[in-house]
């Protein structure tokens, strides 16, 4: 991918943190404190996807910039809304992270590095490269396994983390995604597979994740993990077919 | 399969209050004129099912079935299949719709309350503004 024609992708300053928040008023605050307190520099979006608690009150507290979605549509959605956002506002860079205080913000310093140093321009904070702090449902992990073989099985390249919301992206993959329908409930392993069959450069900087703070996990329900896998599988079929490794594409898609 | 004088009453009975139906809501605008379309061709269908009889009888000596009335069952069925999935493409986009909406509106209301605050700061420098 070339570089940007702005020259904004060097501009640490035009760096967004997205931060999708649904009920979480008890971890909101301790999150975004924790983010301010590493004095990164860079603007701070929570998108309060129609949470029925205190989150949005939370948030002007802390003198956030908030975006309030009128009802809940769901992880991607509020992902695609701050991508929107960072978008329209010329930002050059989003980190996406979650709100549950999951996200060590000390690591967008080195996934920022990570990106810089060898044009990047998608890194995600990988929880199998780094320590993990805490112990993953063993379901949970044989389906992250599996989903990053299929990625590697159709991409040809070795993602550890294909399921990670920890992620920061440049403002030519953002645009890319926001051209391309962002999924609206988990987006994950194929949004990562799109971006690689159409040559995007991704990368993995290790990272430790924290235990949950408080409040509900995104995959919880048996009901709602079968439509997970359901869905992932037959995106990832379609990514396969519509992107099938072909370099054809990869001269169109250039922004 | 003959059907007899009473039954055809009957079918152009239930057509006349079904059509009625579907006008009466579309005189009280809770049908889009473009759906009204698809619910008076299934009152003439009805209407006229009596007549289609002869086709029906031939469609399932053609197609195998040994008793006609399954062929109508069978139509039918698809039919009303099919436009259970065109209401779920229809659906679909509609969600789109929303969701850009939805989206658009926070990004708004954040565009609005910077200048609100904006313009607060501003007349409360200047006094008497």
């Amino acid at each position: 991918m070339n570089d940007d024609k702005s020259g904004l992708n060097n501009d640490p300053r035009k760096t967004i943190i997205v931060m999708p928040a649904f009920n979480e008023e008890e971890s909101i605050r301790h999150t975004l404190d924790n983010i301010i307190s590493q004095n990164l520099g860079f603007d701070i979006v929570v998108v309060n996807d129609g949470s029925r608690d205190n989150t949005a009150s939370e948030v002007l507290k802390s003198g956030i910039d908030i975006l309030n979605l009128p009802c809940n549509l769901g992880y991607g959605a509020a992902v695609e809304t701050g991508f929107r956002y960072a978008i329209k506002n010329g930002y050059s860079r989003v980190v996406l992270m979650d709100a549950d205080g999951q996200h060590d913000p000390k690591y967008i310093r080195s996934m920022a590095d990570a990106m810089d140093s060898d044009k990047f321009d998608v890194i995600i904070g990988s929880r199998f490269r780094g320590d993990v702090n805490y112990t993953i449902p063993k379901i949970r992990k044989l389906g992250m396994v599996f989903f990053r073989n299929i990625v590697k099985i159709m991409t040809k390249q070795d993602i550890q983390d294909v399921t990670s919301g920890f992620q920061l992206l440049n403002r030519k993959a953002v645009m890319f995604l926001l051209n391309e329908n962002y999924p609206s409930d988990y987006p994950d392993s194929d949004v990562i597979a799109k971006l690689l069959l159409v040559g995007f450069r991704v990368s993995e900087v290790p990272v430790t994740i924290h235990a949950r703070e408080k409040g509900l996990s995104m995959h919880s329900s048996k009901l709602k993990i079968t439509y997970y896998i359901y869905k992932m599988v037959l995106s990832l079929l379609l990514v396969a077919l519509t992107y099938r490794m072909n370099k054809r594409l990869q001269k169109e898609v250039e922004y | 399969m003959g059907l007899n004088i009473k039954a055809e009453i009957f079918l152009i009975a239930i057509a006349i209050v079904f059509a009625l139906f579907i006008f009466r809501q579309l005189k009280k605008k809770k049908l889009d004129e473009k759906y009204t379309i698809l619910w008076f061709l299934i009152a003439i269908i009805i209407i006229t099912l009596p007549l289609l009889s002869p086709l029906i009888d031939k469609m399932a000596y053609l197609s195998g079935f040994n008793y006609p009335p399954t062929v109508l069952f069978v139509v039918v069925i698809l039919i009303i299949l099919m436009i259970i999935l065109h209401y779920s493409i229809d659906l679909t986009k509609l969600k789109r719709q929303n969701h850009l909406l939805a989206q658009e509106l926070a990004i708004q209301e954040n565009e609005i309350n910077k200048l609100r605050k904006k313009v607060d700061e501003h007349y409360s420098r200047v006094p008497g503004g």
